[in-house]
């Protein structure tokens, strides 16, 4: 593998110093002259009529200076994925109708947040409740609730996809089994809330800081809410305290409130949620129930797989018809088998909608097909980690739901972890202690990195970079990408600088203002490594050709003889003939009649389903106490393949971010409802891992060269929570024999299983 | 949702204790003690207690004092904070099972500003009741709430909210009592006697009463001691139990004993049950099965987001033969 000077290196994050020193600014604290605070009113009915709404009383409250409801809107619906009109079907703010407990019903601004609070008091508004339906299962009988006239049945979406001939496959199986996985709803939890801060200038055009994922969709799906011109519309992403998908919806009520309350007040205003707003409204996972059927030859040999998936989609659409059709194409990545079939569902409900979160219905079927391929190896008396080496997918393979592996390095993964995890000798631990039980279970994955389409209609690329070059050798990069704490806008200017022999320190990127920046999809999908990242090379070449052009003429060489290394570009070979960076920007200049250097790059993917794909194996090792349940994990050996990890550090970063939220979603993190209400809406209540239930991991890269990733490089911000789950779903059966098909992993159910075994 | 805004209410901040019991009287039961405001603040936020008169405590000398008198014992007055509790060389040295209690509350910015007599006098907690007022607007009150039903236990007739301090299981068992004030002058009052087992209104504190300190007897040699907690994530949360031993063992049996838990009742448990039929006992594991038994029998469970009833009741019995083991070592 070919070594490089800033790729592949142990780089600090551009931002660190600023973001630890608390310097970074992001929406909140970002004040304007006049500003207003915006606060929205919420439904406490799980579905109702909005019979009337006075808003009398709270606009006479001192202080107060706008309070808008539905009635003040342009009434147009919105749904990130606008190819399918059946898709959107939410207003920003509730007309007529409200179909969740925290459903946006009104907002208001006003001077201090202590009159805005006062002021949502004094809101009147006159419900009926209509009868509400929150289970998937009764959702779907005749005679419930309709909680839109355009779905009838309340099917929200459904996908079917088929490959080959399951139902013939099966009968030539020796095993087949079929199980049914249940998940909960769990919730991104970012640490920074949902925050806008919108102003119009008096020419009507709008400017809006905000946390979001997607600052284009935001620019397109106002524009469509507000009924203006998207290009009169400036978003501008600061800083941004993670997504984890939960901000990538196009667009938010708190966005489109901030907006409208400025227009009405004539003065900026900012929304900032509370937390408690966060974990009663905001997306959150789809719980999933997921049938599955794998049959397999004697040697383990997975031949044919059908499997069906409700999804408890909640209110709205948000991207779950995404996640309806991805929980049918992700359990098809790590394993190769020839006949497939999926039918999914997704089912409206009475509660707050679910859109898309990490892995993006990965961990859901991952779990199922982890637990399951566990419980085959055991019934055929298979070695777990034998199995999984004989069925991964292959470079140059392709997978039931047509993903063309063109890297894999999963095989390695999985020799890698099992010897350096001790597997073989550890998975036979005795088990002899009545108190304790050890065990040691594994997880596999496969994701791709960044889909290939727009979810709306657009002839832009996927992504695109502009570099500008300044006349003191620096160079801006601009960039519609979105670091929301991921670390994109480091990795692309690690890329640009490589490319250029320039320090990193010399690139300043602009990320995101759709003013200044490019469109691009945004932060989702596990796509911006590779297609920002890519824009980012090709924009760096565009930027590199430009000037050996020029500093070719000047030494009479050929273009392709010239290297640009250490803020300098010479002759191969000849390292004394060169021209420093700034001079062959000033030379550039100076041949194109002073204009400045400006070049650009994009990048398409392929493949509209990806241009490539991560692969993990990730075994996990817990201790179980068999008295209580109480459930510890000891330790994971995880193994990697991301490609060329551009940034080593920035990727482990990803990896314990990924066990942190994993863990929590195998053991702890529940959201619960009761009558369409989210039961624990704070940290106290949704029980996410402290720091010191972290367990000890080892990570492995395993390095592939991937044709389509910038320098070879793939995802790791998702692929790497979907083994999570599983590994210790599979380590507390090893540990205990119980066997865990409904998440979270409760010590209720340890002990009832332990219970069930005995008898 | 106004779950962020403190309601509109006046603050005051006397030097002295007899300022505090006139404002009491003034404004009687419209009135609510601040000590740390960790756990108070936030009930004002959520409106779990609504009150127009807020009174900080923590600018009243005395009551800021720590101190120790090999006769009289500990004092540890009403303002000062669980850090100050556990960096005390007294409390290192004469009262390690307090120590670990106390550093068992929650983490550090808690423990910095909560106080120890704000943990005695810590409401009783319920997953439905600790929510904020929007939350409430989806669902009639209850009893707690003045309302008169019980979404726990349904169809219960009271409240079972469960008594919550983390340090008042080792209190109990080091027979600590409180120093309270009222208009008829200071009173003492054996902690395990200061609650009520009603989880609405969990404390013996009327709206003229003021704990001013809490007070612990001299240490005395022989006896051996030990502190668990145990919650869901480690020390965040609030405990499925938290369980205090103090025992005095010859070699052929137990000389005496003290059990107390929290977090498995309405009110604290001292565990007689278990303590009586111990006594005289060597410490087998026949024995400790059967006190096991016993103690559980002494408390009342109950379900909640994230525990069920029967992990709850397993891990008493656990963490009861586990602590036993390791004080005898
Ligand atoms: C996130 C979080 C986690 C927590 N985790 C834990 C935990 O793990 N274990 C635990 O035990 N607690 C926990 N708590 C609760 C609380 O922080 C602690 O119990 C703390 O010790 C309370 O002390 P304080 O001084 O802050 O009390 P305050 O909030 O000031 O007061 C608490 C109550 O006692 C009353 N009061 C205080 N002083 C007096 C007095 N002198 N006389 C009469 N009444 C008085 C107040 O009026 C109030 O009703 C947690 C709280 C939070 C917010
Ligand atoms: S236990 Fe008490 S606080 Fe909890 S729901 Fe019942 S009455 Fe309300």
């Amino acid at each position: 593998m070919k070594e490089y000077r800033l790729i592949g290196k142990r780089l600090p994050r551009i931002d660190a110093r600023d973001k630890v020193k608390g310097r970074a600014l992001y929406t909140d604290d970002i004040s304007m002259p006049g500003m207003l605070y915006g606060l929205i009113l919420r439904s406490p009915y799980a579905h109702a009529k909005i019979v009337k709404i006075d808003t009398s009383r709270a606009l006479k409250l001192p202080g107060v200076k706008a309070v808008v409801t539905g009635e003040d809107t342009a009434k147009v619906k919105f749904g990130v994925i606008s190819r399918s009109r059946k898709f959107i079907d939410e207003y920003p703010l509730a007309v007529d109708k409200v179909r969740f407990i925290g459903e946006e019903v009104a907002a208001v601004a006003a001077t201090d947040p202590d009159a805005a609070m006062e002021a949502l008091d004094l809101i009147e508004v006159e419900y009926q409740e209509l009868p509400a339906v929150f289970d998937p299962e009764e959702a779907q009988k005749p005679g419930a609730p309709q909680i839109h006239e355009h779905a009838p049945g309340n099917i929200s979406r459904e996908h079917h996809m088929k490959k080959g001939d399951p139902d013939r496959a099966f009968k030539e199986c020796d095993l087949v089994r079929e199980d049914t996985f249940t998940t909960q709803s769990a919730i991104h939890a970012y640490m920074e809330p949902r925050a806008a801060l919108a102003s119009w200038d008096l020419t009507d055009k709008l400017m809006v800081y905000t946390s979001t994922q997607t600052p284009y969709y935001v620019q397109q799906h106002l524009g469509r809410t507000l009924g203006m011109n998207p290009d009169n519309i400036r978003i501008i992403k600061p800083f941004v305290g993670g997504g984890f998908g939960g901000k990538s919806d196009g667009l938010s009520a708190v966005e489109f409130s901030a907006a409208l309350l400025s227009k009405h007040a004539g003065r900026p205003v900012k929304i900032v949620c509370s937390r408690d707003e966060e974990f009663t409204a905001a997306r959150r996972k789809h719980p999933a129930s997921i049938t599955m059927k794998t049959g397999v030859k004697k040697d383990g040999t997975i031949v044919a797989r059908q499997s069906r998936a409700i999804l408890d989609g909640g209110a709205y659409c948000s991207l779950g018809p995404l996640t309806t059709v991805l929980m049918g194409t992700f359990q098809t990545l790590p394993f190769r088998f020839e006949h497939f079939q999926y039918d999914g569902y997704r089912i409206y409900t009475n509660k707050p909608p679910c859109g898309a979160m990490r892995g993006h219905g990965g961990p859901q079927v991952h779990f199922a097909q982890d637990a399951q391929l566990d419980m085959i190896a055991e019934e055929l008396d298979l070695d777990p980690v034998e199995m999984a080496l004989k069925n991964g997918l292959k470079t140059g393979d392709e997978s039931a739901a047509g993903f063309k592996i063109v890297s894999s390095g999963f095989a390695e993964c999985l020799r890698k972890v099992s010897e350096a995890a001790d597997w073989q000798d550890k998975k036979r631990t005795e088990k002899n202690d009545p108190k304790k039980a050890y065990g040691i279970g594994l997880g596999c994955g496969g994701f791709p990195s960044g889909a290939g389409f727009y979810f709306n209609k657009t002839t832009s690329a996927h992504s695109s970079v502009i570099i500008k070059a300044g006349e003191g050798g620096g160079l801006s990069v601009l960039t519609g990408a979105s670091d929301i704490g991921q670390g994109s806008d480091s990795v692309v200017c690690q890329i640009v600088a490589e490319v250029l022999g320039l320090p990193i320190e010399d690139i300043h990127i602009t990320s995101a203002d759709t003013e200044i920046t490019p469109p691009d999809m945004g932060t989702y999908s596990s796509r911006v490594t590779v297609a920002a990242g890519n824009a980012a090379l090709n924009a760096a070449k565009a930027a590199r050709e430009a000037l050996f052009k020029v500093v070719a003429d000047k030494f009479e060489a050929s273009p392709d003889d010239l290297l640009a290394e250490e803020q300098k570009i010479f002759v191969k070979g000849s390292p004394e003939i060169y021209t420093s960076f700034v001079d062959a920007v000033n030379l550039y200049q100076k041949k194109n009649q002073g204009s400045p250097l400006v070049v650009k790059g994009s990048y398409n993917s392929p493949d509209p389903l990806s241009p490539t794909y991560s692969f993990g194996a990730y075994i996990c090792e817990v201790e179980v106490d068999l008295r209580t349940g109480e459930l510890t994990v000891l330790r994971y050996t995880v193994g990697h393949d991301c490609g060329q990890p551009l940034n080593p550090m920035s990727v482990e970063g990803q990896i314990e971010g990924c066990i942190s939220m994993g863990m929590g979603y195998a053991i702890s993190e529940d959201l619960r409802f009761d009558g369409g209400q989210t039961l624990n809406p704070s940290f106290l209540g949704y029980a996410m891992p402290t720091a010191n239930q972290m367990p000890k991991i080892e990570i492995t890269h395993v390095v592939t060269d991937d044709p389509h990733g910038p320098f070879g490089a793939k995802e790791t911000g998702e692929g790497s929570l979907d083994p999570v789950a599983p590994a210790i779903v599979n380590a507390v059966y090893n540990a205990t024999g119980v066997r865990i098909k409904d998440l979270p992993i409760t010590s209720g159910k340890i002990l009832q299983g332990l219970k069930d075994k005995d008898r | 949702m106004n779950s962020n805004r403190l309601p509109r209410l006046k603050y005051h901040s006397p030097k002295t204790i007899e300022e505090v019991l006139k404002i009491k009287q003034t404004f009687a039961d419209d009135t609510v003690i601040l000590a740390g405001g960790t756990d108070v603040i936030p009930m004002l936020k959520r409106r779990n207690v609504s009150c127009g008169h807020v009174i900080n405590i923590k600018r009243i000398r005395p009551l800021k004092q720590i101190s120790f008198d090999e006769k009289e014992g500990l004092r540890v007055g009403a303002a000062v904070t669980l850090r100050e509790v556990a960096d005390h060389p007294v409390i290192s040295n004469a009262y390690p099972l307090m120590g670990k209690a106390v550093q068992s509350v929650a983490y550090n910015q808690i423990r910095n500003m909560g106080t120890l007599v704000g943990n005695i006098c810590v409401d009783n907690k319920c997953t439905y009741f600790n929510q904020s007022a929007f939350w409430w607007q989806s669902r009639p009150d209850c009893f707690k709430r003045d309302g008169d039903c019980c979404y726990v236990i349904k169809g219960g007739k009271q409240c079972y909210a469960l008594s919550a301090g983390d340090t008042v299981s080792a209190l109990i068992a080091l027979e600590a009592s409180l120093a309270i004030v009222g208009p008829e002058g200071e009173q003492r009052l054996p902690l395990e006697d200061f609650y009520t087992g009603d989880g609405k209104k969990p404390q013996k504190l009327d709206h003229n009463g003021l704990v001013t300190a809490v007070l612990i007897p001299p240490p005395i040699s022989g006896w051996k001691d030990g502190f668990l907690k145990k919650s869901q994530r480690g020390s965040v949360d609030f405990a499925i139990a938290t369980l205090s031993i103090r025992l005095r063992n010859n070699g052929t049996g137990l000389e005496d004993v003290r059990i107390a838990l929290n977090g498995v009742s309405s009110k604290p448990i001292r565990a007689k049950g278990a303590e009586q039929y111990l006594m005289g006992k060597p410490l087998d594991d026949e024995t400790i099965s059967e006190a096991a038994r016993i103690l559980l029998g002494e408390t009342t469970p109950l379900s909640s987001i994230g525990t069920s009833v029967q992990v709850r009741r397993r891990t008493i019995e656990a963490m009861f033969t586990d602590l036993i083991e390791t004080i005898e070592g």
